[in-house]
């Protein structure tokens, strides 16, 4: 064989390669950004759901969208529609940024139809820098309506390789994992059930605080403050000012008792209830946001049986809190937020004796 | 942009390539080197602009001095010609010390302040350290002679050639010279073409599927080297070792093989390194341009071993500082040079005493000095070297699996410890692969000596479309070459 015809032959493969591998990635769709699915069953994971939401923002039908981190993975869209009389989707993402948030949310307002959104708060998310990323690899690509990048998602072969492993073995090998149905795609409830109860909220708690130094949650809160202004100035209210005909429920996400007791034993419980102020503060002369706020609620801080760590819930918090939505229990006024910020801050100081 | 990058490999490329040879039939050899500048002004620039400005700023200084240094009228007077000299060294100098190490010295300054001093947080322009080391060597050969012909284009084109402006080689101007002067170069070689294709994609295939899929455990075990135990730790060391040799040789792979596809020798850089049986031979065959350089114009120049025993030693212990601190601005990196040069000295005094030593065993103690040393290299502190080394040294336990307590019979638990998670990353299997590895560093042929036996052939041309679009899968991936740090 001449040099000249190894070149060609071996380049032909390698551009060949890369054509084919294009061809069925785009075929395969392995996360349905161009098109929900129709030949295959399709693996919908958590593990996937920054380059998953995408394409369920745009693909789907809906008029509700939910937003959140983990906290929110368990809302289930069908209880939403239920309450709101609405459609709705849900785009959490595990460990979101607020940026991360604001991003999917562009994207499903974009479409044109979001009338209400479900903004599941987790105050903790408010400590990231405004511009971060939870992930380094972001697929940015993917938030925005420009078709020529989604040259990256084509090209993305590692992405292709991961899911068609995962969807040939659900598919050939009838092997269970993902889900096929979009609403309860993210929902954790299954895989942490063995965490849940009381005394091994407990047990980890301890064995947490040996290990996690109090300087640590400290540095947290200082981050909670330095970083909390930036993301409502930057991630927040250009969204809420943008969109008025759109209705958003901002609901903080509640915490078990454990929870707030490591918040206050760092001296950071004030950070929290100051944050929330501000939040208030500058939602007031929004007509088009409401603030929910469960944080004390009695159950909700001292069920630990429905709790699988000191912070994560079941579904059954998510299911109250989405009804809350019309009894409007928990929502934020003038009144009701001093009440809650004192008596989480009583509440609190009350089982430092208790919880040791 | 990246070598392991689509837009590098499907665009750029075959595009700065095809229109080289164009160029050069069509418009001589001028238009091609013009074009060769631009691609690599280009490949620079897409970093960030500001520094090809600052790059070409650099150049063209330079270059000046060495046309400075060149004029007949200096003939004889030495002490202006030294002076020009000095005047580009103090300007290279002086730009890497400022964008690399400012930091290091206000962080440094500041232990001595009553009122620390704001650090600058000045970011460091890609290859910087390179470009200003193949710079300084330009000037110091141009000084003495040997540089050859310089046109400003020739100059640009070798100064910038976007093969090696990131991670080196680091090639010196003579030798790139001698090379286009040759009127074959000129001309679209498909020898070269084919080898530089199979070069590329071996490099590929060691970024992205070895090294990149070594960096979790390095990065794991570094991040978290305060909860080390003795397998996790020597899983950390050995893991960085290789990545940084599979990283940094897989890019002098592909910068070697881009640079032949036009007609370009680059001087080899990796010579299976951990087959070294004594320091002295490790420098031989890890990064080979860079020892030739530090000593042509650093150990020589300060005497070299030609001023007795004592001098010879220090000599030996300031290249190895210019090293550690030429690698990064900080105490790790000072450190791990003063330990290479120390580790040097103990190796010369060793060759005095004529005892032998076992080649296996020789093979043994170099692996293990290196991969010690490495880990000051890699950590952030001395604080997370130590902890690093310490769980090596056992001094932090030892973890093994359950099923192995079950097989002893579940002794009592202390210094010895059994349980499910007996890595932090990682199981029996990594330690398997990455042993496996080691293995192959020792035993199968490097680059070097797979080219030199290369042919055109079938069997060829699959391990290069294999090697090629295996990595092609996980490029998307991608990570930046750990020497562009440096």
């Amino acid at each position: 064989m001449t040099a000249r015809r190894w070149f060609y032959l071996v380049a032909s493969v390698g551009v060949a390669a890369f054509f084919v591998l294009s061809i069925l990635n785009y075929c395969i769709d392995p996360i349905q950004y161009f098109r929900e699915a129709s030949f295959y069953r399709p693996y919908i994971h958590g593990n996937y759901c920054r380059y998953i939401n995408p394409g369920m923002a745009k693909n789907r039908r809906y008029e509700t969208v939910i937003v959140g981190s983990s906290y929110m993975a368990n809302t289930d869209p069908a209880m939403v529609d239920k309450v709101l009389h609405t459609p709705s989707v849900n785009l959490t993402m595990f460990g979101a940024t607020m940026r991360e948030i604001r991003l999917i949310l562009e994207t499903a307002i974009r479409t044109g139809r979001v009338k209400r959104v479900v903004w599941g708060l987790d105050l903790d998310t408010l400590m990231d820098d405004p511009d971060m990323f939870r992930i380094p690899d972001f697929p940015l690509y993917l938030y925005d309506d420009n078709p020529w990048n989604d040259f990256r998602y084509i090209a993305n072969f590692d992405l292709l390789f991961k899911l068609s492993r995962e969807i040939i073995a659900v598919n050939l090998l009838h092997r269970s994992g993902g889900s096929a149905d979009f609403d309860s795609a993210y929902n954790w409830m299954e895989i942490k059930k063995p965490f849940f109860g009381r005394e091994q909220v407990l047990r980890r708690w301890k064995r947490a605080q040996e290990l996690k130094g109090r300087a640590e949650r400290n540095a947290d809160t200082r981050r909670l403050m330095a970083n909390g202004r930036g993301n409502i100035t930057t991630n927040l209210l250009p969204l809420l000012r943008a969109n008025p005909s759109i209705r958003f429920d901002i609901i903080y996400m509640p915490h078990s008792i454990l929870y707030w007791l490591d918040v206050y034993r760092s001296g950071g419980l004030d950070a929290y209830v100051r944050i929330k102020q501000e939040l208030f503060e500058t939602m007031k002369g929004l007509n088009n946001v409401t603030l929910h706020d469960p944080q004390s609620d009695s159950a909700m801080l001292y069920d630990l049986d429905e709790y699988c760590d000191t912070g994560h819930f079941s579904e059954s918090f998510n299911d109250r809190f989405i009804k809350a939505l019309t009894t409007h229990e928990f929502t934020v006024t003038g009144q009701s937020i001093e009440r809650a910020a004192s008596r989480l801050m009583e509440e609190t100081k009350r089982s430092l004796d208790v919880y040791r | 942009m990246l070598f392991n990058s689509y837009l590098y490999i499907y665009v750029f490329l075959p595009v700065s390539v095809s229109v080289y040879f164009l160029l050069f039939r069509r418009f001589g050899r001028s238009a091609a080197l013009w074009w060769l500048f631009s691609c690599s002004l280009v490949y620079y620039g897409w970093w960030d602009p500001r520094y090809a400005l600052l790059f070409c700023l650099s150049m063209a200084v330079n270059y000046t001095v060495g046309i400075l240094l060149q004029r007949e009228r200096w003939n004889g007077r030495a002490r202006i010609r030294r002076t020009f000299l000095i005047i580009g060294i103090v300007v290279n100098v002086g730009l890497l010390a400022y964008f690399k190490y400012t930091d290091f010295f206000i962080g440094n300054l500041n232990l001595f302040l009553p009122q620390p001093l704001q650090p600058l947080r000045i970011s460091l322009p890609l290859g910087i350290s390179f470009y200003s080391f193949i710079q300084i060597a330009y000037l110091v050969d141009t000084y003495r002679g040997g540089a050859g012909r310089k046109g400003l284009v020739d100059y640009l084109s070798f100064a910038s050639f976007f093969p090696q402006i990131f991670s080196g080689p680091i090639v010196r101007y003579g030798d790139v010279s001698r090379q286009r002067g040759d009127a074959r170069t000129t001309l679209l070689n498909y020898d070269n073409i084919a080898k530089g294709l199979f070069l590329f994609s071996l490099g590929l295939f060691k970024k992205i599927m070895i090294a990149d899929n070594l960096a979790p455990f390095a990065d794991t075990g570094f991040a978290l080297s305060s909860q080390l135990t003795l397998a996790d730790s020597w899983l950390t060391s050995i893991s960085y070792t290789l990545q940084l040799y599979f990283d940094f040789s897989g890019y002098t792979d592909m910068a070697i093989g881009t640079a032949l596809m036009f007609n370009i020798r680059l001087p080899i850089n990796f010579n299976s390194p951990y087959k070294a049986r004594n320091l002295q031979d490790f420098w031989r065959r890890w990064h080979i341009t860079l020892s030739s350089f530090l000593r042509d114009y650093i150990y020589i120049p300060l005497g070299g071993s030609r001023a007795g025993e004592f001098r010879t030693y220090s000599n030996i212990i300031i290249t190895f500082l210019v090293a550690g601190i030429w690698h990064g601005a900080g105490w790790t990196f000072v450190f791990w040079g003063f330990l290479h040069g120390l580790g040097l000295v103990i190796h010369r005094f060793w060759n005095k005493t004529s005892l032998h030593m076992p080649r296996p065993l020789a093979l043994f103690i170099t692996f293990n000095y290196v991969n010690v040393l490495w880990v000051f290299f890699r950590a952030r502190s001395f604080s997370d070297a130590v902890n690093v080394l310490s769980a090596m040294a056992g001094l932090k336990g030892i973890v093994l699996p359950r099923t192995v307590g079950i097989l002893l019979g579940n002794p009592a638990e202390g210094y010895l410890r059994f349980a499910h998670e007996w890595m932090l990353r990682g199981d029996l299997t990594t330690m398997i692969m990455i042993g496996m590895l080691v293995a192959a560093t020792l035993i199968l042929k490097n680059s070097n000596e797979i080219i030199e036996g290369f042919k055109p052939s079938v069997r060829y041309a699959a391990l290069a479309a294999a090697a090629f679009c295996v990595s092609l899968v996980f490029i998307q991936r991608y990570t930046e070459f750990i020497y562009f740090g440096f």
